[in-house]
């Protein structure tokens, strides 16, 4: 079972903002959502391991990006030309990147706030998400407006702490990057 | 080039919760600085409406039907086939067959001459069990019953009123406040039923099909103390004061606050906890053997009077509340009490020769000709439907 958990984790990591990305390509979720299982599918079967996580990352979304193209291709033969393609798919554009920067905010986003306890989860997004003020959420959940403020404190903190994981990590090599 | 979009979504997602640290700032500027691009994306990113779409869309993903389609297909599964051109996910399913039980709409088969064909056509059992749904009974203080909404997936009790989870009321109870000592409350899921019910704490309760919860209408100022047969998944609001207890029949496990499942059937050997998040403590009813704690990812398996701790993989045993019944080295006895459990049948396999293990994942929507169909398959053996019954034919 240790292979299914491993595979259960990466999995678990990347499947949103993997499907968010594949969605941006083929501008259908349950397309995009067909796509992203057939990658992960075929790591399954293949029993395909990681070196590190940067090796994981990469793989997946050249991964998916190549699913993407190949659906793509299949769907002009049958020539199903549909205004529902979202953009272009041109090799290696500022595109993909910016794709995987919009899948990666909005999983991490919402993978951070639906990994709180419920309440404090309630308050983060009511508070960050839907930009309503201490008063109005205090309101809204029936609660008092210190124990608002105190949820927001303890969700922010944790909220640091998930989204600074892979930061921490890129840190040292970022300077070099990003100079 | 995957490892900068990612730092830098993590940036963005720092601004937007304000915990950018003085570093990360000057990195964000720097690469909004790079490019016009780089800043169009900045901006389109900060609109609510941009955030609104992505959540929706992000909520809306079958995460966990899309990981067990996937565990379900075996490893060394042959290359996968094409259908119409396309590849789709439904193509792995004649491979998965061995192994895979009834998930998704239609089960399919694997014709060496005319290629895949859907199987429901040829429908051959002569009346159908359709899947369990939403249903309990609520037992309140005063004695009185009440048949749950089927509409409904869950209530909540606090105060004096019980409400489905959509606030509409279900009951006002009779307890008044100054009463001193709290009642008993029942809440019972017949065989084919599930509920959820929201404790006075604000603990969420998942009682899976043939359980039963006891609650008070109230609980103590020392300790929460609910009463569990049958299984249940618990996400307990913490409170360090005021340990949450759940007593079956040979153990009590104690938390402060945390998710874990419950598994005490008397049909079945042992009683299995398994912790998702936090710790807890199990305690042996007879004190026979000290209490153990045991960590995320693990199981305490009780055995009348002994225990013992394993690994196990916690998604095989929480899935069930997300409507997927997964069975990990089962054999078809093991499957069939869930079987028993979720579509109110009996089963009975005297003369059943098949000792063989199968990794089953079960659609708890699906009816259940679908589901004794696919178990045929994987099992290899012939299984009769009457009259809610399910025998074993040679």
């Amino acid at each position: 079972m240790g292979d299914a958990s491993q595979f259960t984790e990466v999995y678990r990591t990347y499947f949103r903002s993997l499907c968010y990305f594949s969605q941006r390509y083929l501008g259908d979720r349950e397309q995009a959502e067909d796509a992203v299982a057939e990658v992960f599918a075929k790591l399954w079967r293949q029993r395909t391991h990681f070196h590190d996580a940067d090796h994981a990352r990469s793989y997946l979304y050249r991964a998916a990006y190549n699913t993407c193209c190949t659906l793509r291709k299949a769907a002009d033969g049958q020539a199903v030309r549909e205004s529902r393609y979202v953009e272009q798919l041109p090799e290696a554009d500022d595109s993909y990147e910016h794709h995987i920067v919009r899948a990666e905010l909005w999983s991490q986003v919402y993978r951070s706030i639906h990994a709180l306890p419920e309440q404090c989860s309630k308050v983060m997004q009511l508070s960050y998400l839907e930009g309503l003020t201490n008063d109005e959420i205090a309101q809204q959940l029936g609660i008092a407006v210190q124990t608002v403020k105190n949820h927001k404190q303890r969700g922010l903190a944790m909220l640091k702490d998930v989204l600074s994981r892979d930061a921490y990590l890129l840190l040292l090599l970022s300077v070099g990057l990003l100079s | 080039m995957e490892k900068q979009a990612a730092y830098i979504a993590g940036l963005i997602g720092k601004s937007k919760f304000e915990v950018l640290s003085e570093a990360e700032a000057e990195h964000l500027k720097a690469w909004l600085a790079i490019s016009d691009r780089n800043r169009q994306l900045y901006e389109e990113l900060q609109h609510e409406a941009a955030q609104h779409k992505a959540m929706e869309i992000m909520g809306a993903l079958r995460e966990d039907e899309i990981l067990a389609r996937i565990l379900a297909i075996p490893q060394d599964a042959p290359a996968p086939i094409r259908i119409s051109g396309t590849l789709r996910l439904r193509k792995w399913l004649p491979y998965a067959a061995a192994v895979v039980v009834a998930i998704g709409t239609a089960v399919w088969y694997i014709d060496e001459e005319r290629g895949v064909q859907p199987s429901e056509t040829t429908q051959t059992q002569t009346a159908d069990i359709p899947a369990g749904g939403n249903r309990a009974v609520l037992q309140l203080a005063d004695g009185r019953t009440i048949n749950l909404d089927e509409a409904q997936t869950g209530i909540a009790v606090g105060g004096d009123d019980i409400t489905y989870l959509d606030g509409t009321s279900v009951a006002t109870s009779l307890v008044s406040d100054d009463e001193v000592d709290a009642e008993e409350m029942v809440l019972s899921t017949p065989k084919g039923g599930t509920y959820q019910i929201a404790l006075p704490d604000g603990s969420r309760v998942w009682l899976n099909a043939a359980s039963t919860l006891k609650y008070p209408t109230r609980f103590s100022a020392k300790e929460r103390v609910v009463e569990l047969v049958g299984e249940a998944y618990f996400d307990v609001v913490e409170d360090e004061r005021t340990p949450f207890k759940v007593v079956s029949a040979d153990q009590t496990v104690e938390v402060l606050g945390t998710e874990f499942n419950v598994s005490a059937y008397p049909d079945e050997e042992a009683i299995n906890t398994t912790l998702v998040e936090g710790s807890v403590r199990v305690a042996l009813a007879n004190g026979s053997q000290s209490p153990i704690v045991i960590r995320p990812g693990q199981q305490a398996t009780t055995h009348k009077s002994s225990f013992k701790v394993s690994e196990v993989d916690i998604f095989d045993y929480t899935a069930w509340k997300d409507g997927i019944i997964v069975l990990n080295s089962a054999r078809l006895p093991d499957v069939m009490r869930q079987v028993e459990r979720w579509y109110d049948v009996s089963i009975s396999l005297p003369g059943l020769k098949t000792d063989k293990t199968a990794y089953v994942v079960i659609n708890r929507n699906e009816s259940l000709s679908s589901v004794l169909k696919a178990l045929e398959e994987t099992y290899g053996v012939k299984l009769k439907l009457e009259e809610r019954r399910v025998t074993v034919m040679d």
